[in-house]
């Protein structure tokens, strides 16, 4: 039992708790802060708006630690929740009205090659471009490394509609690559 | 697949770590001290869970084919953004409320999930008087590529008019306010024959016409739209029988005898359907 008041055994066992518990949640912070904040900025989020969510969510997982820390991939859950978050502040299409001046000066000049230009920049203006859900499957697939079935949990979707939109979302993506002059190796067409 | 090796490539990390724990450690002391700030936290997380849990309760519906309990669950989910609520809802609502399953669909096909489109194509067929074919919907780059601001080659769908109007109809000739203008008689009969000086039986200064009983603003007239319980139809409605409108004329409601008219305008007794 922890939290009596004035028993200085619990106290202190409540104290190292917190304690370990925040040590894990900080690491897996300090994994996934970046990863997390450009999933939410490739979903549409100002880079204002993706800080405000990640730092919430954090707090969230530490809120449900104790459950959470059993899971196999811990960090899927503070996507799920931080999906769940980007929702609340955009709504359905929300703010995806993003800034074409932004976009613009992420597509590189078609002459350039692939290695030549800011690869995560240009790429993550992109994915941008995708429809909305297509772009979250696609990143957090092939970005992220989330299992099919993994994504599915969170997104809150069927591992069939998973596959069924980054289907879609792979083909409209490589479409929209050579529409603005990416180039690659294999690319056949 | 090398678009896979592109993007996999992506995601490192650029944080230094000492500055993500620093920034946690400060995230956990500002919550930790502030009771309001936990309290949001906690409200959020809850919120959040608990639309998590009308969600697994919509699909517990679905799966049990009880479309009645499904629908305001999917309602609510949809609402808050979860899962494929909408799209759930979009078919549970294809033979209830066929209009309402293709605006849904529409707003799912232009976020992506192309699922959709095939549904509005068999939703349009079976309602021919539906609105525009999906594929009107799915060809369009705008709802597709919801991102895309780049120049979709849009094609001119209106020729350009000589003056420039998107018709090409030119512009129309004005009428001057001066000049008399022999306008088409518009206004139908008075459907009930009360056309006349004695239509409403209050007579006007003016010679009335065939159209004064539609003229409110004449002197020593009662219009319909201005006088409430006279409106064209209430006497069929129990309470015109004391001339009243129970909306409009608080504290003469029916049953209240002062100044109740002994019977409804137009009134000519019971209709008889013999």
């Amino acid at each position: 039992m922890t939290g009596l008041a004035g028993d200085p055994v619990a106290t202190q066992t409540e104290a190292s708790c917190a304690d370990a518990r925040d040590a894990e949640v900080g690491n897996l912070y300090v994994a996934y802060r970046d990863r997390i904040h450009r999933y939410l900025v490739v979903r549409g989020c100002s880079e204002a708006d993706a800080d405000d969510i990640v730092q919430e969510t954090i707090l969230m997982v530490r809120r449900s630690w104790d459950a959470v820390r059993g899971f196999e991939k811990p960090a899927a859950y503070w996507y799920k929740r931080a999906t769940q978050m980007r929702w609340r502040i955009q709504g359905k299409l929300g703010k995806f009205a993003r800034d074409p001046e932004e976009i613009l000066r992420s597509i590189p000049d078609p002459a350039d090659r692939i290695e030549q230009v800011d690869l995560e920049r240009t790429l993550m203006a992109l994915v941008r471009r995708l429809p909305p859900r297509q772009g979250g499957v696609l990143w957090l697939r092939l970005v992220e490394g989330f299992s099919v079935a993994e994504t599915a949990d969170i997104l809150d979707i069927g591992t069939g509609t998973v596959k069924s939109q980054l289907h879609d979302a792979r083909k409209n993506f490589e479409e929209i690559a050579r529409e603005n002059g990416l180039t690659w190796e294999g690319d056949t067409r | 697949m090398i678009i896979e090796e592109l993007l996999g490539a992506l995601g490192e990390r650029v944080t230094p770590p000492e500055r993500s724990r620093r920034e946690f450690a400060e995230l956990c002391r500002r919550v930790d001290n502030d009771p309001r700030e936990q309290q949001r936290i906690d409200d959020a997380a809850e919120l959040i869970d608990a639309e998590e849990v009308i969600y697994g309760q919509a699909l517990a519906a679905v799966d049990r084919r009880d479309t009645d309990a499904a629908e305001p669950l999917l309602r609510r989910a949809a609402a808050a953004g979860i899962g494929e609520a909408d799209y759930l809802l979009a078919e549970l609502l294809e033979e209830r409320d066929p209009d309402e399953a293709i605006n849904i669909h529409r707003g799912i096909l232009a976020q992506g999930d192309t699922r959709s489109a095939h549904r509005l194509e068999l939703l349009q067929a079976s309602q021919p008087s539906l609105a525009e074919p999906a594929s009107a919907v799915r060809d369009d780059p705008g709802l597709l590529l919801v991102g895309e601001t780049a120049d979709v080659g849009l094609p001119d769908l209106l020729p350009d008019g000589p003056k420039g109007d998107l018709l090409g109809l030119g512009e129309p000739d004005l009428v001057p306010l001066d000049v008399p203008v022999d306008l088409p008689d518009l206004l139908p009969d008075d459907p009930a024959g009360r056309d006349g000086p004695d239509a409403l039986g209050s007579g006007g200064s003016a010679a009335p016409t065939s159209r004064d009983w539609m003229r409110p603003e004449q002197p020593g007239r009662q219009s319909w739209l201005e006088d409430p319980g006279q409106y064209p139809g209430d006497w069929l409605l129990p309470q015109a029988t004391e001339g009243f409108s129970r909306l409009e004329d608080p504290g003469q409601y029916p049953g209240d005898p002062s100044d109740a008219p002994s019977q409804p305008p137009y009134y000519d007794g019971p209709a008889s359907f013999s």
